[in-house]
């Protein structure tokens, strides 16, 4: 996939799981992924740049294993930021759909049509 | 896992991250580590979830490139970032920009380097930017369109020192507007798509615009001749002397003109017409469908002479 296509859909993720609460770094990077295939060095440098942007703020926090833990908390500007972000990526993906499911939502369906077609041009 | 983080330590280094930023970076990522073991992940889990430190450190390194450009006395202006500063030594040279859905302005500024700035544009990888003292060029490398996240279009400033001179200056643009100042150059070229062009104050021999749909407007030129050619965009020209003749092709899109001179004005037109306030061509010429010339002037012992009328209903009217 493309660097920076990615690069965008991940920082959704990250500003999104924000949202929900305050996380320590890998808490982040554990929850998005357990659902994406992506390392710390894709997530890591986005946490860092979104944090110089004001879009976070860090705080230590101790925990009860080892030592204090950073936390990153969102602003109400990354709050901000992440409304759009939210709204464009509805609009794109919505649109993505209505092109996909034009040709039919399950394989077979896809697959019966495609042969129809093939068959008929065939002739 | 000692590794890594040496590694780490060593990538950061080699790209000069600052003493504080690589101490930063090394205790969140000690602290994630650790983290990560306490959780019960082995080595090997571990060297898949944290990658490449090489990776990372480059990946760092890009997604700071628009702040670190900042902080190395950057200025912001207007919420633009400066990209690239070139001295200039010799005035003399060309000019080529070629964007496509990006804004661009170009500007006159009392520095005597040219300067580029940036603003909304999400990877300054997919531009170049270059000068040899023969050639300043900004290009958009790639024509990939991308799924954008913010909506505001991209957009560029190039500043550049007073009395630059030109053989060349070319500037092609898709959708993205042109706004430009002060030049000084034999040979003008613009092209445009749906991008609308603003220009004021300049002086060339010969001058070439050309648009589909944008529209362009002209200001205070001094032209030896200008080739013009529009299909639905519109123009206008004020303030302009141009010493040779107008050529003109137009399908609908209309030419206004105010307090201009010219040799002569060959129009061809489709529908579009030509509406002229002191406007003083010598001769007209006229090639058209339904499009008119129609030219108000105030000074009426300035007799502009009709060489040419072939129209189906276009007419020629001149007060």
């Amino acid at each position: 996939m493309n660097a920076q296509f990615k690069r965008g859909i991940i920082e959704l993720c990250v500003l999104s799981e924000l949202v929900q609460e305050d996380m320590y770094g890998y808490m982040i990077i554990n929850n998005i992924s357990q659902h994406l295939d992506v390392n710390e060095n894709t997530i890591y440098p986005i946490l860092r740049r979104l944090t110089k942007e004001g879009y976070f703020t860090t705080y230590l926090q101790e925990s009860n294993v080892g030592a204090p833990r950073k936390y990153y908390r969102i602003t109400k500007q990354g709050f901000r930021y992440y409304l759009e972000l939210r709204d464009s990526w509805d609009q794109f993906i919505g649109g993505v759909y209505e092109i996909l499911n034009k040709g039919g939502k399950k394989h077979e369906d896809i697959l019966r049509r495609f042969e129809k077609r093939t068959e008929t041009t065939k002739l | 896992m000692k590794t890594f983080l040496d590694d780490l330590k060593k990538e950061l280094k080699r790209l000069n991250f600052s003493k504080d930023e690589i101490k930063e970076i090394l205790a969140d990522h000690e602290e994630m580590i650790e983290t990560a073991q306490k959780e019960g992940l082995s080595d090997d889990e571990l060297t898949t979830k944290f990658g490449d430190p090489a990776k990372l450190a480059q990946d760092l390194k890009d997604n700071l490139a628009d702040t670190v450009t900042v902080e190395k006395g950057g200025t912001i202006v207007e919420g633009y970032t400066l990209w690239k500063t070139f001295p200039v030594v010799d005035k003399e040279f060309d000019i080529s920009i070629a964007l496509v859905s990006e804004d661009v302005k170009y500007v006159i500024s009392d520095a005597e380097s040219i300067e580029v700035h940036y603003k909304n544009i999400d990877d300054t990888d997919d531009y170049e930017v270059t000068f040899d003292s023969e050639l300043f060029s900004l290009k958009r490398l790639s024509d990939k369109t991308r799924f954008r996240l913010s909506r505001d279009a991209g957009k560029f400033m190039v500043k550049v020192p007073q009395n630059i001179k030109s053989k060349l200056f070319s500037i092609k643009i898709v959708s993205g507007d042109a706004k430009l100042e002060s030049i000084e150059t034999e040979t003008f070229d613009i092209k445009t798509t749906s991008g609308d062009v603003k220009i004021h104050k300049f002086t060339t021999n010969a001058a070439n615009f050309s648009t589909v749909s944008g529209d362009l407007k002209v200001e205070n030129g001094i032209l030896g001749s200008l080739k013009m050619s529009m299909v639905s965009g519109d123009a206008s020209l004020t303030d302009t002397k141009i010493d040779g003749p107008i050529d003109l092709n137009t399908v609908s899109g209309d030419l206004k003109v105010e307090q201009t001179e010219a040799k002569s004005l060959d129009f061809k037109t489709v529908s579009g017409d030509c509406k002229g306030k002191d406007f003083y061509p010598e001769t007209v010429k006229l090639r058209s469908v339904s499009g008119d010339v129609k030219i108000e002037n105030s000074d009426k012992s300035r007799e502009i002479q009709v060489l040419l009328k072939k129209a189906l209903s276009g007419k020629v009217k001149i007060k």
